[in-house]
């Protein structure tokens, strides 16, 4: 194994105000050539995790380093080396300016020449026309925009993309699309990427290793297909079970069914396994010690005092 | 292309009217506002004097016309002054935040503690009778409540994918600034500014009724209004004829502040 | 019995660039206590049919034409006064933004227990109790103390089981579900789903899903329609139509769903191209601009639906499975 790109070292965000840590303890470790796809729940913290590697929401404790030496949140090494898409492809450009304007932005920033045809030939690599990139964001369609946030990122030649739910506003049709782009840019470019998304499907189909968050902590990670058929921590059981296969031969009984429907229990503030208070499995020890993450398996990690038995094929 | 309504097409042509014939058409020919005629004293509407004469006998229409220049002067003046401060400093609040904001949302805070007009009637009697003065009297009230306003429309603004999307590639906290949050906070501080030449105007017109504003040598439909009120029961047209103007001025600074608002809201938003 | 008859539905809107028709020429029937998909993207119609079908799109901004039948009763010519009495008795709909069906300060059991009271016969004691007993039936834990809640304290799988339950009070027989545990997660929407189930079987309530999501409709519904452009690209019973694909569409739309099982990456199989612009949609099949398949004739002539087995019809001029050539 290489050594990583980018990474996040032992993370916490906490908003402040007594609230409890949004991302508590979480490092990612991003491969060149690799995509780590990070999955959970809404208010899990993956996009807080994201926001905090970008720089943009500060850590209160832990660090980012690039290829191994630290750096700061406003370092100009990380805003050369790590991009970003959003999640909303419209509303992550200026509305008042071209698309073309805003590709070009980071050559601007850099004072870059020649700066109008890179943009286009850019644009042109990702799938948007000359006549598409002089319109606004709100003229185009979502696959269009989105297509030309990659080109925006991908224009300064990063080593790292960080992809906040960058297809789940996309139909379909064009979220494969979108996929087959990313996918090309991993092996044409050797980018490392942090994929964040709320669909498990999307993930196992992209993502070579997967981490599954919950309450602010990464209770389980490992090779995409293991997480995906072969998952030992009974939320990403769970996860896996509530998605409804569109393979109706797939006769699969769930087999964890979260505890009673208390769905707003604030697992944050539980003292042991922060699953604890929904997990079918609990016992007292999870009640009062947390779990550490555990490599329970080569290169699969376990943060669960009764993980599922390892299944074999 | 939007469809302008019929108010809209009225408040412009009024406006666009009074601009040219107050503005534009005394380079041409120059305006007799002085020139008492006893003839005209008090009479009504003729073919030399369109709307008659007043007290003095003086061109009313020639003198409504000054008064607009001198009232419109003053209200997008001031209003353009206020804006030009408040907003850079709203901005700066918003985008920064911290102790930045702290300072000035606390002086903001203070000045607009003080009830707008009585803060411009103190100012004006204290500074005296002057076009500057009643400028000065305009713009003190009015510049926090535009630094309020930009900094309420840039912390939405900043929380936008976009501002993220630049602050990831690298864009400086200038650029950004200038870029992506100032064009995006123009439309509501343009229409809000429209309304507001309308309640300058207003603040001008009482200030003069009051005396304390534009001295009486100089038309002004305040100034007009004051000397007229004296004749009201003999003749209400020397008040109403001001009085007309500064109304249809003010809403059609309103109507079309409002239609501009939300006119752009529905690219602005998406 | 027939719960639910769409025949020939078109709906348009014209629009300053020129007319939109949102959904053309579609039929559709349900029986009583059985469950509808509607499926497809953006775009599609769904949304605007089940609407149209409920009675909620306006005259004024769209023209309707075709019938729309719910339980022997025609909706299209009802008055604003005919169509109020039939929502909340008759039909009921749940939206994708709960918050949007919840009053922001009013209690939710006081809410619930008003719908209860469109029915004229129950008394004001018997609604606050039925109330508490609608909560529990769509499972809030300690029902008697949540209905003094209000919406917005609740989680968002909370409310969108109140509003449910509101849906649900004046007994309709039939119920319109727009996209609605889109905006929840995994876990939530599997149990919202499984209430939806519960609901039809326990109370013989008719229910038409509108979705995006083809798993979501596959296994929980009985029937599914897949939309394109505002027509039926295929139709049918849910397995028939999933295991055997036939409309080009349908096929591709399946290919283009990344499977949550894959056990090497595979991606999914994008279809090229985007939707059409519904102002100026291709003559013949809507599809052929996208299609692997297509020849001059999807150019020209728009199929008409086919029955390929028991109910199972697609609208295709060379049906199958597979996605790509």
């Amino acid at each position: 194994m290489t050594d990583p790109v980018f990474t996040l070292e032992n993370g916490y965000v906490r908003y402040g105000g007594g609230h409890p840590d949004a991302v508590s303890g979480v490092t990612v470790r991003l491969h060149k050539g690799e995509i780590l796809g990070l999955v959970g729940e809404s208010g899990c913290g993956k996009s807080t995790t994201a926001r905090a590697m970008l720089g943009l929401v500060p850590l209160n404790e832990g660090h980012l380093t690039l290829h191994g030496a630290p750096v700061g949140p406003n370092d100009k090494r990380l805003r050369a080396s790590v991009q970003a898409i959003f999640q909303n492809p419209a509303a992550s450009f200026n509305p008042k300016r071209s698309l073309l304007d805003s590709v070009a932005e980071p050559l601007r920033v850099r004072g870059i020449k020649d700066r109008r045809r890179r943009a286009l030939e850019e644009l042109d690599r990702v799938g948007v026309t000359e006549a598409m990139a002089g319109r606004r964001p709100y003229e185009v369609s979502g696959g269009q925009a989105q297509r030309a946030a990659i080109a925006r990122a991908t224009i300064l030649r990063p080593e790292v993309l960080v992809c906040d739910e960058p297809v789940s506003a996309l139909d379909v049709s064009i979220q494969a699309q979108i996929l087959e782009l990313l996918a090309e840019l991993r092996t044409e470019q050797g980018l490392a990427m942090l994929f964040i998304s709320h669909d498990l499907g999307v993930v196992a189909s992209l993502c070579d290793r997967t981490a599954v968050m919950y309450a602010g902590k990464v209770v389980e990670q490992g090779a995409a297909p293991d997480i995906a058929n072969r998952p030992r921590h009974p939320y990403s059981v769970a996860l896996q079970d509530a998605v409804p296969s569109l393979d109706l031969a797939d006769d699969h009984v769930p087999r964890v069914r979260t505890r009673a429907v208390t769905d707003d229990v604030d697992g944050r503030t539980l003292p042991g396994c922060r699953f604890s208070a929904l997990c079918p499995f609990a016992t007292d020890e999870c009640a009062t010690t947390p779990p550490p993450l555990d490599e329970l398996s080569p290169r699969h990690e376990v943060a669960c005092h009764h993980p599922f038995a390892p299944l074999h094929h | 292309m939007r469809r302008l309504k019929v108010v809209d097409s009225l408040s412009l042509t009024w406006l666009g009217v009074l601009f040219l014939a107050a503005v534009i058409l005394p380079l041409v020919i120059a305006f007799d506002t002085e020139t008492m005629s006893s003839a005209q004293r008090l009479a009504g509407p003729s073919a030399d004097y369109w709307l008659g004469g007043d007290n003095y006998g003086r061109d009313l229409l020639a003198r409504a016309l000054a008064g607009a220049r001198v009232s419109l002067g003053i209200g997008f003046g001031s209003v353009a002054i206020a804006a030009l401060i408040g907003v850079p400093l709203g901005m700066l609040a918003g985008y920064l935040r911290g102790a930045v904001d702290a300072v000035i949302s606390f002086v903001v805070d203070v000045v607009l503690a003080f009830p707008g007009l009585v803060l411009a009637l103190a100012l004006a009697s204290f500074l005296g009778a002057s076009i500057q003065n009643v400028m000065i009297a305009i713009i003190v009230p009015m510049t926090p409540v535009f630094a309020r306003l930009a900094k309420a429309q840039t912390m939405a603004v900043s929380g936008r994918e976009y501002v993220e999307a630049s602050q990831v590639i690298g864009t400086p906290t200038r650029s950004i600034v200038w870029r992506d949050v100032l064009p995006n906070i123009l439309p509501p501080i343009l229409a809000y500014a429209m309304v507001n030449v309308g309640t300058a105007i207003l603040i001008e017109g009482g200030l003069s009724f009051l005396g304390m504003g534009v001295p009486p040598d100089q038309p002004s439909w305040g100034s007009m209004i004051n000397q007229g009120r004296v004749f009201i029961s003999e003749d209400p047209r020397l008040v109403a004829v001001p009085s007309v103007f500064m109304l249809l001025t003010i809403l059609g600074l309103n109507l079309l502040g409002d239609r501009f608002l939300s006119g752009n809201d529905k690219a602005g938003v998406r | 019995m027939t719960l639910l008859s769409i025949r020939d539905l078109v709906v348009e809107f014209p629009t300053p660039a020129g007319v939109v028709r949102a959904v053309d020429h579609v039929s559709l029937e349900l029986g009583f206590g059985e469950r509808l998909g509607v499926v497809g993207e953006s775009g599609s119609g769904k949304s605007v049919l089940a609407r149209t079908a409920m009675g909620l799109t306006r005259k004024g901004p769209a023209r309707i034409s075709g019938e729309v039948v719910i339980d022997g009763r025609s909706i299209l010519g009802l008055s604003e006064r005919g169509r109020r009495a039939l929502w909340g008795r008759e039909v009921a709909m749940v939206f994708q933004d709960p918050l949007s069906a919840l009053h922001p300060i009013t209690p939710i059991g006081a809410q619930i227990a008003e719908a209860v009271r469109r029915d004229p016969s129950v008394k004001k004691e018997q609604a606050a109790k039925r109330a508490v007993e609608l909560l529990e039936i769509v499972g809030i834990p300690q029902a008697a103390r949540r209905a003094k809640s209000r919406a917005h304290e609740l989680s968002g799988g909370m409310r969108q089981r109140v509003a449910i339950a509101m849906a649900v009070a004046g007994r309709p027989k039939l119920l319109f579900a727009d996209e609605p545990t889109t905006a929840l997660d995994v876990t939530v929407q599997a149990r919202i789903l499984d209430l939806f189930d519960e609901l039809c079987r326990e109370f013989g309530i008719g229910i038409v899903m509108v979705s995006h999501d083809l798993g979501v409709v596959g296994r929980h519904t009985d029937h599914v329609a897949v939309m394109y452009a505002g027509r039926i690209a295929e139709r049918g019973p849910v397995k028939a139509v999933f295991a055997r694909p036939s409309m080009r569409y349908t096929s591709a739309l399946m290919a283009a769903i990344p499977s949550h099982r894959a056990e090497r990456q595979t991606l999914p199989k994008p279809i090229p191209g985007s939707p059409p612009n519904l102002l100026a949609p291709p003559p013949g099949c809507r599809f052929a601009p996208r299609c692997a398949f297509a020849t001059d004739r999807c150019g020209t002539e728009q199929p008409t639906l086919t029955e390929l087995s028991g109910g199972h019809e697609y609208a295709c001029w060379h049906p199958g499975q597979e996605a790509v050539r």
